[in-house]
């Protein structure tokens, strides 16, 4: 298992090579540059910015410009941001933990939810529970984050239950930690709660179909046949051979996540990567930009890795392979 | 002529029908219109839906100011049906218009997605080799990316402002780079496992050349999965248009897109669920073309022998149809 991480881990070098190239030449390719948009300022003299462009190496060809952002990279410097000031490495971290602490609470959320509704709906499929779950599950799948997300950010405001925008008070750096944390929480509610709204059904759908699956296996007829109950075949049976599937799924759905914690993060304000990413974009700060593209890729081939790994543990029969 | 095997359910007979619905809204949008999307009423912002009062007539197929016949409008008043928004547009006859924005971007977005996607994966399988690893390589690149952040890089590629036509086009086509991946890799997987097939081999055996054996044995079996591959990217081409242009990248105001629709309701979010009807017009039309199309998929894959999907619990109790691959030898 260690060689296969490792093997894994090595992979996604040519990747990440890869990756950053594209990135690299999308942002080259884009018209104006965030000190084009200096240049209109008329208050900013024109020897400031030909400093700047000097510093940044902004007037070398653009394959040296990669390859020293390239050598910075790999000593652990991503570069500087323009647009925040701020060096790009800091600023990815800091998105990152936002992004990462609402994917995994909607994760955790609507795959325990959509597991216990898939039990239920299973118990008697085709019945009034099922037939309702199912139908409000079409009905939620359909319904685009973004409506969600507006939706959501409407109610909280109208309410003023949840706080809105931002991950903490502006107070926060004089609370101690407790406090730090249950404002942290507060705000989270709010994304977290739209992400796994938008995601619970897809979990439902799957955890059903798998447990659906199973319940026609012949090893089941064995089970009934000691005098088992229904419930124990469910739970004790059922449950854990239907979860290869679902835990395949969310590997392959972190692209899907990504992309709603993007829109979730944009109408919300939750200062996470997809915000910064729009942020970076729209203010042309080129290394920003490649730093989130680049970290967005890690997340998404580690969300694979980690599926991976939790593959066996779900079903011993399934042996990993050094590919 | 044969039905298609999605026919038999009910639930994706009713998808198909409200995309053809939303399909002919789009198109005939100047004719349902009562007013211009673009016209604003200076005495009426943000006013809530309403239906014609006292003093005040509904004719239908009414001519109006320009001479230009609509199918309905209204004598002495100006009546919103569907209210008005924060400029005194008439929601109506933007959501109308809306549609043909969305309309135009999945029609062009899912035929150019599944052909050049199909290309490709068959260009893959059947290539093999170097070609096949290149291929592959790149589409696993593409796909280690997150889809919308690789496709606002790839739209901030061109410049923020330019005419409608092209930044439709530019709209699509930046949502087009991320959609063929996984329909060229879903293709080359089953050209793949069809070469091996038994027909195929009777037909090499029989002196079909490679074209012949691609064209009359091959293709026409990837045909229900290449509907279902079609399927699956309609409501990425709806969502992803209304993503852009709900974040200023896409349809640009004053032209109305559900997306740009819902940007200016998200504007005063303060006040969003006072006009509610800013939000819910755009965003229930949204999501009802989604649902069509969900429902069209699934009925698509109940087709292909998928027994578990969401409709399985709704439809009538059915038999799963396997996929039948036609023999033409």
């Amino acid at each position: 298992m260690f060689r296969l991480v490792l093997a894994r881990l090595l992979a996604l070098i040519p990747l990440l090579l890869g990756v950053s190239f594209v990135s690299f030449l999308l942002i080259h390719l884009a018209p104006g540059s965030f000190v084009d948009r200096l240049r209109l300022d008329p208050g900013i003299p024109p020897s400031t910015i030909e400093a700047l462009v000097v510093r940044f190496g902004l007037d070398r060809p653009w394959y040296e410009q990669y390859l020293s952002w390239l050598t910075g990279a790999v000593h652990g410097d991503l570069g500087w941001s323009l647009a925040f000031r701020r060096p790009v490495g800091e600023l990815l971290g800091g998105a990152a933990f936002y992004t990462l602490a609402l994917l995994l609470t909607a994760l955790v959320v609507s795959a325990l939810v959509g597991t216990v509704l898939g039990l239920l709906s299973v118990v008697r499929p085709r019945g009034a529970l099922d037939r309702v779950f199912c139908g409000l599950a079409l009905a939620t799948v359909s319904v685009p984050t973004l409506v969600l997300a507006l939706a959501g950010l409407g109610l909280a405001s109208a309410t003023a239950v949840l706080p809105i925008g931002g991950g903490s008070v502006t107070a926060a750096v004089d609370l101690n930690w407790t406090a730090r944390a249950t404002d942290f929480m507060h705000h989270l509610l709010l994304p977290a709660l739209i992400l796994s709204i938008a995601t619970c059904p897809l979990f439902f759908l799957q955890a059903r179909g798998g447990l659906l699956d199973v319940l026609s296996a012949e090893f089941l007829w064995a089970a009934r046949s000691r005098g088992l109950s229904e419930t124990q075949i469910l739970l004790r049976h059922s449950l854990r051979p239907s979860l290869v599937p679902l835990i395949a799924f969310v590997g392959a759905s972190m692209t899907r996540m990504l992309n709603s914690a993007l829109l979730i993060e944009v109408v919300v304000g939750w200062p996470g990567m997809g915000r910064l990413a729009l942020q970076g974009l729209l203010a042309r700060d080129s290394f920003l930009i490649l730093g989130v593209l680049v970290l967005g890729s890690i997340l998404v081939v580690l969300g694979n890795l980690v599926t991976d790994l939790l593959l066996p543990v779900a079903d011993p029969r399934i042996r990993l392979e050094e590919a | 002529m044969q039905l298609p095997s999605w026919w038999r359910d009910r639930g994706a007979r009713m998808g198909v029908a409200g995309l053809v619905l939303l399909a002919t809204v789009g198109v005939g949008a100047p004719f349902l219109a009562p007013y211009s999307p673009r016209a604003q009423d200076r005495t009426g912002f943000h006013r809530p839906p309403s239906l014609p009062g006292e003093g005040c007539s509904t004719r239908w197929l009414a001519r109006d100011e320009r001479g230009d016949t609509h199918l309905f409008g209204f004598e002495g008043c100006r009546v919103y049906v569907l209210g008005t928004d924060a400029l005194g547009r008439d929601v109506l006859s933007r959501v109308l218009y809306g549609a043909r924005v969305s309309v135009t971007a999945a029609v062009l977005g899912v035929v150019f997605t599944v052909s050049f996607g199909a290309l490709v994966g068959a260009a893959a399988a059947l290539g093999g080799g170097v070609w096949d690893r290149v291929l592959m390589r790149g589409t696993e690149l593409v796909m280690a990316l997150p889809a919308l952040y690789l496709v606002l890089a790839f739209r901030n590629v061109f410049p923020d402002e330019i005419t409608p036509g092209w930044s439709s086009l530019i709209l699509v086509g930046s949502l087009a780079v991320v959609g063929w991946c996984g329909v060229s890799r879903m293709v080359r997987g089953q050209v793949l496992s069809l070469r091996e097939r038994d027909f195929v081999a009777s037909a090499v055996a029989a002196g079909a050349g490679p074209a012949r054996v691609f064209f009359r044995h091959i293709l026409p079996n990837t045909l229900p999965f290449l509907w279902l591959q079609a399927g699956l990217t309609l409501p990425y081409f709806l969502l992803g248009e209304a993503t852009l242009s709900f974040l200023g990248l896409g349809v640009q105001e004053p032209h109305a897109s559900w997306g740009n629709m819902l940007a200016s309701a998200a504007q005063s979010y303060t006040s969003m669920m006072q006009h509610w009807w800013t939000l819910a017009v755009p965003g229930g039309a949204l999501s009802l073309a989604v649902l069509g199309a969900n429902l069209w998929i699934e009925g698509l894959r109940m087709a292909q022998g998928s027994r578990w999907g969401a409709l399985s619990a709704l439809g009538p109790p059915r038999s799963p149809g396997i996929l039948a691959f036609k023999d033409r030898t």
